[in-house]
């Protein structure tokens, strides 16, 4: 590993070879345009809903609640159990569907306006400028030697970032544990050992990512930036620099023909680059490290309407449109992946709409086949494993059907709590004349007896003896 | 001119520090989330709690070790796998 205390450490023939590629800083440059604003949009829709959520009330309950220990979800007027893992796994593939879709149809969407990583940062970004002032501002004042000014500036700069952290940590935390009391334990110190931990966790996490980080997570840690190009064809919307019409780039007077000088638009001012939050030149191409944000759009178009020329010269369109050939918004890929997601998200949402809150598990007893009891009846026996998923407690009646003359032994009824367990161990008995075959499939009805919309059903076997 | 292309390889190759941790920490830290999250959605650590009797650690502590064990294992396999990444042939000449 590294030998010396600097970062440059072995020295190989003469030559000092650098273990790492050195990161140098990126000062993003403030614009305003339309996909700034479209960005900002952004920030107060995700971020305006994480911070407040929590706080809201429903039906005497948070509004939005993971309760791990209590081992259920807390969405509104719903709940949800482990049991119901399913819709979180259709909730995932729904996920990564539309991401396909918006990709294939308008690229980086995702990255430019909604991922947290361009939220938190943007918010990060806004803290720095109102401290440290413009770009030009903030180079200067890290290239400047250390002073008590320098010092305030960085201090204040970093203590709002932490205690903006801070604050995310605990809303985070308040999805888990009931913000109100999390509020109150945090205002008296009595947090416990794990909530402090996981508050401060998150907290270090977007301070890392938002002020440090930044365009390293979207470089190194983002998957998607890597395969993106698996969703792009030549009819996906992607930013790019018009190459026929920059070129050749050259600075020119302002009211100075371009024709003239031999030129093309672009009066290369660079500016596409001081705005890029990941220091790319769009004028290079299609690049994996473009998050789509659409800054060098907005600063190009307020360039080329000073200079006079028409806008666009940085503009979203697509390979086919920049070939001069039609561009195609209905393609196979976007039909496909259109399809599939309104198939899923329906059936997510009819799933869900019509979910009956209950359910019914049935084990056969393992330990005999069958017995006989005192009324000459072939008996099995089985374990019923209830489980009340709705928000209030019931009283559930079983019965069985399957069989001629089948009689139910045992429990008939049974009240469960709301979101437990409740395991019976119930007979089952019939006239051996009434047993067709070793093996017959016998079914469990349980119905709410207090709301006729509660009620489940479940197979089982009932074994009877051979008949020769 | 020989020379100059192998630095030019060199440093093509070379990832940056930033690149190098997070590609060990990162997709450990994504995956032993995914992990727990299976674990204790299948496993509910209160009815293992309940056989054993007494009182034991919060649940909420228990899922958060039960993240940070999978995070430790899954860490350590990634960091094996870069390590195993590294060009060894490289290293032996540079060695000699």
């Amino acid at each position: 590993m590294n030998t010396s205390s600097s970062k440059s450490g072995q020295v190989n023939s003469g030559q000092v070879t650098e273990f790492y590629k050195k990161r140098e800083k990126i000062y993003p440059r403030e614009v305003h345009g339309m996909f700034a604003r479209l960005r900002v949009l952004g920030v107060f829709a995700l971020l305006g809903p994480y911070y407040l959520l929590p706080w809201l009330q429903w039906n005497g309950h948070q509004s939005v609640l993971f309760d791990l220990p209590g081992r259920k979800f807390h969405i509104f007027g719903l709940t949800f159990w482990p049991q119901d893992f399913f819709y979180l796994a259709v909730l995932l593939i729904i996920a990564a569907l539309s991401l396909f879709f918006f990709t294939a149809l308008a690229g980086r969407l995702w990255c430019g306006y909604a991922c947290p990583q361009t939220v938190w940062t943007e918010v990060f970004l806004w803290i720095e400028r109102k401290v440290e002032g413009n770009r030009n501002q903030q180079i200067k004042l890290d290239k400047s030697e250390w002073t008590s000014q320098k010092a305030m500036r960085k201090f204040t700069k970093h203590a709002i970032w932490i205690l903006f952290s801070l604050w995310t940590g605990f809303t985070f935390v308040g999805y888990f544990t009931p913000i109100r009391e999390l509020a109150h334990s945090v205002l008296t110190f009595s947090t416990g050992p794990w909530e402090t931990f996981w508050i401060l966790f998150y907290s270090f996490a977007t301070y890392g990512n938002a002020g440090w980080m930044r365009e390293q997570v979207c470089l190194y840690m983002c998957p998607y930036a890597r395969f993106q190009s698996a969703m792009f064809d030549k009819d996906t919307l992607i930013i790019s620099y018009d190459e026929k019409r920059g070129e050749p780039r050259g600075p020119r007077r302002r009211g100075a023909d371009p024709a003239e000088l031999g030129l093309g638009d672009c009066v290369d001012c660079t500016q596409c680059v001081q705005v890029c939050p990941t220091g790319i030149d769009i004028r290079n191409g299609l690049q994996y490290e473009c998050i789509g944000c659409a800054a060098c759009i907005d600063i190009c178009d307020q360039v080329m309407e000073k200079m006079g020329y028409e806008k666009g010269l940085i503009r979203y369109t697509t390979e086919h449109a920049m070939k001069g050939n039609k561009t195609h918004i209905l393609r196979p890929r976007v039909i496909l992946y259109g399809l599939l997601l309104l198939t899923l998200l329906s059936g997510l949402v009819y799933s869900i709409a019509t979910r009956v809150p209950l359910e019914l598990d049935v084990i056969r007893d393992r330990n005999a086949l069958y017995r006989e009891n005192g009324d000459g009846q072939i008996e099995n026996v089985y374990t019923l494993k209830v489980i009340n998923m709705d928000n209030k407690p019931h009283r559930y009646k079983i019965t069985a059907t399957g069989l001629k003359g089948l009689q139910l032994h045992g429990v008939e009824d049974t009240v469960v709590p709301s979101g437990k367990v409740e395991d019976m161990v119930v007979e089952l008995a019939t006239d051996p004349e009434n047993i067709p075959a070793v093996s017959n499939m016998i079914e469990f009805h349980i119905q709410a007896v207090d709301d006729p919309k509660l009620h489940q059903d479940a197979t089982a076997r009932f074994l009877g003896p051979r008949k020769d | 001119m020989r020379g100059q292309q192998e630095t030019q390889q060199q440093n093509n190759q070379q990832v940056g520090m930033c690149q190098s941790i997070a590609s060990v920490l990162w997709p450990s830290f994504v995956v032993a989330g995914i992990a727990n999250t299976l674990l204790f959605t299948f496993f509910d650590p209160s009815e293992l709690m309940a056989c054993r009797g007494g009182q034991g650690p919060s649940l909420t502590a228990i899922y958060s070790m039960g993240f940070f064990s999978f995070w430790a294992i899954t860490a350590l396999s990634s960091f094996a796998t870069q390590y195993f990444m590294k060009p060894c042939d490289e290293n032996r000449r540079k060695a000699t």
